[in-house]
């Protein structure tokens, strides 16, 4: 379907109808041994937004999807937007607490899970309806309800949905959007900067709960006809290189830390005939990264920058214009400015903090009047926090604005991670931020020791230990630094930004 | 400083925690990543050898280090 005629939906449902019944039998969606064309993939939804219905959810009321990227993703997302409800996906891997506070942060009505998700045994408040969809019975409920749904009526710029991003405490943020900001998105970037037609063949390696992710793999190849390629768990290289063949894919998403993964696995170059493209966000993608990936491959990767904010990239490198080392030019639709601590224009060439502007970028974060002041600005400006350069409207990442950092396109709050490794006996005290290590950000920690404890390569091991039973391995720091004490403000704020420096300063003596 | 033997490899990664059921069955001409080694404990490693023989890794490219037998390499081409 060329994008011309797709200029008249608004709604990202009509879209799914029209497709249902111009390529009924076209795959939409290729997970293991399944194989789902556009007709099965509206037909379960129909199911799926019946079996909400049934069991009492109202529109304008929130569900909880947390699931391993599967097809019940697709079904229970555009189920619950069909009966007006708002779909909430959630990584399956957070914790209990982690899934309570989303629950009760977003007032959710019910939860979709399945039985090895700890967020099957979250949501214990009475108000919150649990379906497990793996779950006999819920398949019986699905297979009795009715193929066909009315679309429930909502204005195309209203809330329809909610993504989660970290905060700089580490408590996730909800971040609203439309249907219009999915359907600009896939215009803008997929449309304008990709080129994506009804014959790609998509593979992300990152999730559908990512913002870079549910772009990817969820609106870009719906919006275009397209086909995905969903994993439920987390690919490792031969994976990657097994289902790209498998699946002939042309069009690889991954964050700048699986490139690397890639590249450190390839034994020589290696011919990917069926891919046209690679795109790499969530991080910067290091010059060397993309250069020996480009040598080993012949590919290009196309490094942008976005956000679960703007929902997905507003600044991109071009197929055949790629500067390595920046995030490349804007994607049309969206304006930039880059200001200064006072929210002047700086010169350009000049650092200063971007901003964005466009369709799909979110009003507000959910129940947080404060910091949605703070980043969502007048006029439409969202604060991205990140320091940039843009030159002859080139535009190269410089740093942030805040303690977070990100590993592997994730956020990592540092006083999380404190948090973890302070409920270690050896820790007194502790600071974590980041260093580069091969190009790329990992956690590091700086750690006073309490009396009785020495520095030693065993509780260095116990101390990481400590930290990977409680958070991700993204978060775990790769380094800990023995100090006596840690740098702070006179109120006893941690001064991160002199760890960093500090360090910096020790590298460059070497 | 004396050049290093894939030995000292081995004990960089026991040092972070390596399994040791990992470490037995590592070839050293095959890609770390291919061999059970994780992006969690990679970067521990790399920051452990910094420590040990006073490197740099920052801005070392993704293709210096992937084999214990470039690992090897690597280090002794910097201690020299």
């Amino acid at each position: 379907m060329k994008e011309e005629s797709m200029e008249s939906f608004s709604n990202f449902l009509e879209i799914l109808d029209s497709h249902a019944s111009r390529r009924g039998n076209k795959t939409a969606l290729y997970c293991n041994a399944e194989q789902i064309s556009y007709a099965k993939l509206n037909e379960n939804i129909n199911r799926f937004g019946n079996v909400l219905k049934s069991i009492g959810i109202k529109p304008d009321r929130q569900v909880v999807l947390a699931f391993p990227d599967g097809p019940a993703s697709f079904y229970a997302f555009f189920g619950a937007l069909k009966c007006g409800a708002r779909p909430v996906l959630l990584s399956p891997d957070l914790s209990r607490n982690e899934y309570d506070a989303i629950l009760l942060d977003c007032n959710a009505a019910a939860l979709l899970t399945v039985t090895s998700c700890e967020a099957a045994g979250a949501g214990m408040q009475a108000s919150v309806k649990k379906l497990l969809f793996d779950d006999p019975n819920f398949n019986l409920l699905l297979q009795r309800a009715d193929a066909h749904l009315e679309t429930y009526f909502r204005p195309a710029d209203e809330i329809s949905f909610i993504q989660y991003t970290s905060g700089s405490t580490g408590n996730p943020k909800g971040v609203p959007h439309s249907q219009r900001d999915m359907i600009f998105s896939a215009r803008q970037y997929a449309g304008h900067i990709l080129n994506m037609t009804d014959e790609d063949v998509v593979f992300s390696a990152s999730k559908l709960f990512f913002g870079y992710g549910f772009g990817n793999s969820m609106t870009f190849p719906l919006y275009y006809g397209a086909s995905t390629v969903l994993f439920p768990g987390r690919p490792t290289p031969s994976d990657v290189f097994q289902i790209i063949q498998q699946y002939s894919a042309t069009l690889f998403f991954a964050v700048p830390t699986f490139y690397h993964m890639l590249i450190k696995t390839m034994e020589g170059p290696t011919f990917l005939p069926s891919l046209r493209l690679c795109v790499s966000a969530g991080e910067a993608l290091p010059a060397h990264t993309y250069g020996i990936w480009k040598k080993l491959t012949k590919l290009e990767i196309l490094d942008g920058i976005g956000s679960t904010e703007a929902l997905h990239i507003f600044i991109s490198n071009r197929q055949g214009d790629v500067h390595p080392g920046s995030s490349g030019f804007l994607v049309p639709g969206y304006e930039t400015k880059i200001v200064d601590e006072s929210g002047m224009t700086v010169r350009e060439g000049k650092q200063g903090l971007l901003q964005v502007r466009g369709k799909s970028t979110a009003p507000f974060y959910w129940n947080k009047p404060s910091e949605s002041a703070k980043n969502m600005l007048p006029d439409g400006w969202l604060n991205t926090g990140d320091y940039y350069i843009e030159k002859e409207s080139c535009y190269t990442y410089q740093g942030r604005q805040d303690d977070l950092f990100k590993v592997g396109g994730a956020w990592v709050s540092p006083v999380r991670v404190e948090e973890a490794m302070r409920s270690h006996p050896a820790v007194f005290e502790c600071a974590v931020t980041s260093r580069k290590m091969e190009g790329l950000l990992q956690p590091m920690a700086y750690v006073v020791l309490s009396p009785g404890y020495q520095e030693d390569p065993d509780l260095t091991r116990q101390i990481r230990g400590h930290v990977l039973n409680q958070l991700p391995g993204y978060m775990c720091p790769v380094q800990i630094n023995y100090v006596a004490q840690i740098p702070k403000t006179r109120t006893g704020k941690i001064q991160r930004f002199r760890l960093r420096k500090q360090f910096e300063g020790k590298k460059e003596e070497l | 400083m004396k050049e290093i033997t894939a030995a000292a490899v081995i004990d960089l990664m026991k040092k972070v925690g390596v399994e040791e059921k990992v470490i037995k069955k590592l070839k050293n001409d095959v890609p770390l990543l291919k061999q059970g080694i994780d992006s969690i404990d990679l970067p521990a490693i790399l920051a452990a050898a910094e420590k040990q023989y006073d490197l740099d890794l920052s801005d070392c490219t993704a293709d210096k280090v992937k084999t214990i037998d470039e690992f090897v390499s690597f280090i002794n081409a910097r201690i020299k």
